[in-house]
């Protein structure tokens, strides 16, 4: 069985191969001649304009990556059920309405205790 | 199209009816922290919701086999009860959410003497049967369970309910969390195949880590939740690559299945065999067998004492019950190969937990070390692999979870005046000063090393009986023997109570009607059922039915 996946592996070693063999020879053979230009940043954005000791993130953005995080996969959960409303019928229904009320207390809980408050 | 109908699964919520009280009591007290001052808007819809439920129960012909009448009742008390407890106790919002949070458990538990009577009861024994498509398991070991985590819930709530206020760490999240803590273990004790199994465990787990590190001005609370949960989840990662390993040997996530596929010749037992030391280090970790113990002693220390009363008595009930489900119905096959290693893990836990503790000066650190020991000795009815094992195993942590929650409560008591960790010279001379408190402390240290008239004798006869009955000589006699060593500082405290003076400038413990009540019933229970064991003895020793 894990023989058929030695095209797979070829095609790894052949990537791999490929770009340390064209980094590897660019660096051995290629001239050397840096200005000021050529070491600026090229289509890569801009020169940073003041030394910055280690990047600072306010702590807020933790929790509203986590809400994020936590409805958006909620919803994910709803994509299936959407599509075979149909079939599932009143049973279906019921679940995701008790599924999507949960959701909703907890949303309701997010917002009146403050979560989505910046400051 | 497909007919999809086929596929509908038959929900029996009969089966998890007391998780489902609980859960609505949480919904409840997420909503009226949010409504604040205008809590009566929530009270009286969901008051009004719940009880109309509970008409809807009682007038609609049922058709299910189980008697709903009971929980319909329930239903209409508990909703009337919710209205007019908020009306009642608009003034002091903490003890109206204190008050819900005990109904909620109070329902779960009278849920659960329904499920014995009504639903799983075939006269003389428990009947096994799954529900959900093999996912829950509607048996013993479920519903003995259930009495633990659910008692030890009713009781946590009022003696912790005035030490959060004199620490100042409440918040009205705590009573939820616990609750939902508590749904998880529940389930745990339920879950019958690997995915509701471990999707129960995390429910525990997360909330138990937020409910240590509910101090949050309190350094060594934060210390105990970052490495609680640090720890916790890389056990719950190792727990889920075991199950990963057995779904690829086997084919099944329900535990039977993979027993099943474990007992077919062709199946690959080194895959198999090291699933299978993966799960047991998950659990292990939880229940706090011997070599994952690392936690226990800082996580038991730095945690508010009554969610350290809750997490030593509920937790380690959830978490054995995973254990013997996952061992003696799953591993069940390879029984050769893990009962002497689950035997050796369980004299070293006991021998560890005997000695380390001997040195120990905070009381709390103490208990945590006599906890690993505790889990020792529960680990041999596991290792017994017989019905009276299951049942002693089960009954031993009913005992101690009613042992250590007085133990811890008397801690709360002194803890609430001395606002700081309590070491055994604070015990100096408890005997003379408040004699009450030293009397409830000694009842549950003679609990706890095994004295006769207690329930702690009832357990430790139990699993050592079934030991011996399954040949297991050397690890009972070494049980025998750890317990004369535990015996000694258990002793030591008593003794720093009794015989020694009290220190002039001794503060007077603290105590409140929620502690006085909780207490009260927790000692009385010792006593009662260690002179009275046959109620709930009886009960255990039917509730040795797994489903299969």
């Amino acid at each position: 069985m894990l023989a058929d996946y030695l095209p797979v592996l070829l095609l790894f070693v052949v990537a791999f191969g490929f770009v340390a063999a064209s980094l590897g020879v660019s660096a051995l053979v290629g001239p050397r001649r840096p200005n000021p230009s050529k070491l600026s940043a090229y289509e890569c954005g801009n020169e940073p304009l003041a030394q910055v000791k280690g990047t600072r993130f306010s702590v807020k953005f933790y929790l509203v990556a986590m809400m994020f995080l936590i409805f958006d996969i909620e919803t994910v959960f709803v994509y299936p059920w959407a599509i075979t409303t149909a079939d599932l019928g009143w049973f279906g229904f019921g679940q995701m309405a008790l599924f999507l009320g949960l959701l909703g207390v907890a949303f309701v809980y997010e917002i009146g205790r403050g979560g989505l408050t910046w400051d | 199209m497909t007919d999809l109908t086929q596929f509908l699964p038959d929900i029996a919520w009969s089966s998890v009816a007391p998780e489902i009280a609980m859960t609505v009591a949480v919904v409840v007290l997420l909503l009226m922290t949010v409504a604040g001052r205008r809590r009566m808007w929530v009270a009286t819809p969901m008051g009004l919701a719940i009880a109309g439920v509970g008409v809807a129960l009682l007038v609609v012909e049922s058709t299910s086999p189980a008697d709903p009448s009971l929980p319909g009742l329930l239903a209409i008390v508990a909703g009337v009860a919710l209205v007019a407890l908020t009306f009642g106790l608009a003034g002091v919002p903490r003890a109206l959410h204190a008050w819900i949070a005990g109904l909620g458990a109070g329902a779960a538990l009278v849920l659960t003497a329904w499920q014995i009577f009504d639903v799983a009861w075939t006269g003389s024994l428990f009947a096994a049967s799954t529900t959900m498509e093999g996912s829950v398991a509607m048996d013993g070991l479920a519903i003995f369970t259930r009495i633990t985590v659910y008692l030890s819930t009713l009781l946590v709530l009022p003696i912790g309910f005035a030490y959060v206020r004199d620490r100042n760490i409440h918040r009205p999240e705590f009573e939820p969390l616990l609750l939902l803590s508590a749904v998880g273990m529940a389930l745990l004790g339920a879950a019958n195949d690997v995915i509701t199994l471990f999707i129960a465990l995390e429910v525990l787990s997360i909330a138990l880590y937020v409910l240590t590190g509910s101090a949050r001005r309190d350094r060594r609370s934060q210390e105990a939740a970052v490495k609680y949960f640090v720890l916790g989840a890389v056990a719950s990662a190792i727990l889920l690559y075991g199950f990963a390993l057995s779904y690829i040997a086997t084919g099944s996530l329900e535990l039977p299945g993979i027993a099943l596929g474990m007992a077919d010749p062709g199946s690959p037992l080194r895959l198999l065999a090291v699933s299978m030391v993966l799960v047991l280090v998950g659990v292990g970790f939880k229940v706090a067998l011997v070599p994952f113990q690392l936690w226990v002693p800082d996580v038991y220390e730095g945690a508010p004492t009554n969610v350290t009363a809750f997490m030593g008595a509920a937790t380690k009930a959830a978490g054995f019950a995973a254990m013997l489900r996952l061992f003696v119905v799953a591993w069940a096959p390879l029984a050769d190969l893990w009962v002497p290693i689950v035997a050796v893990l369980a004299g070293l836990s006991m021998a560890y937990g005997a000695w380390a503790a001997l040195v120990q000066d905070d009381v709390k650190r103490l208990l945590a070390y006599s906890a690993v020991a505790h889990a020792g000795y529960a680990t041999i009815g596991i290792v017994s692999l017989s019905d009276a094992g299951l049942s002693a195993t089960m009954w031993y942590l009913f005992t101690y979870a009613i042992t250590s929650i007085t133990a811890l409560g008397g801690i709360i008591a002194i803890e609430r005046r001395n606002h700081r960790a309590v070491s055994i010279s604070d015990l100096n001379g408890l005997g003379r000063t408040s004699p009450a408190l030293a009397a409830v402390m000694s009842l549950a240290l003679l609990s706890l090393a095994g004295i006769p008239p207690t329930l702690g004798f009832e357990g430790k006869l139990g699993v050592f009986t079934a030991g011996m009955l399954s040949g297991l000589t050397w690890l009972v006699v070494l049980g025998v023997v750890t317990s004369v060593v535990s015996a000694f500082y258990y002793l030591r405290l008593m003794g720093a109570m009794f015989l020694t003076d009290p220190a002039p400038d001794a503060p007077v413990p603290a105590y409140s009607h929620g502690w006085n009540a909780g207490v009260t019933v927790a000692a009385g229970l010792i006593v009662y059922l260690g002179l009275q064991p046959s109620i709930l003895l009886d009960l255990a020793e039917r509730a040795a039915v797994l489903a299969r």
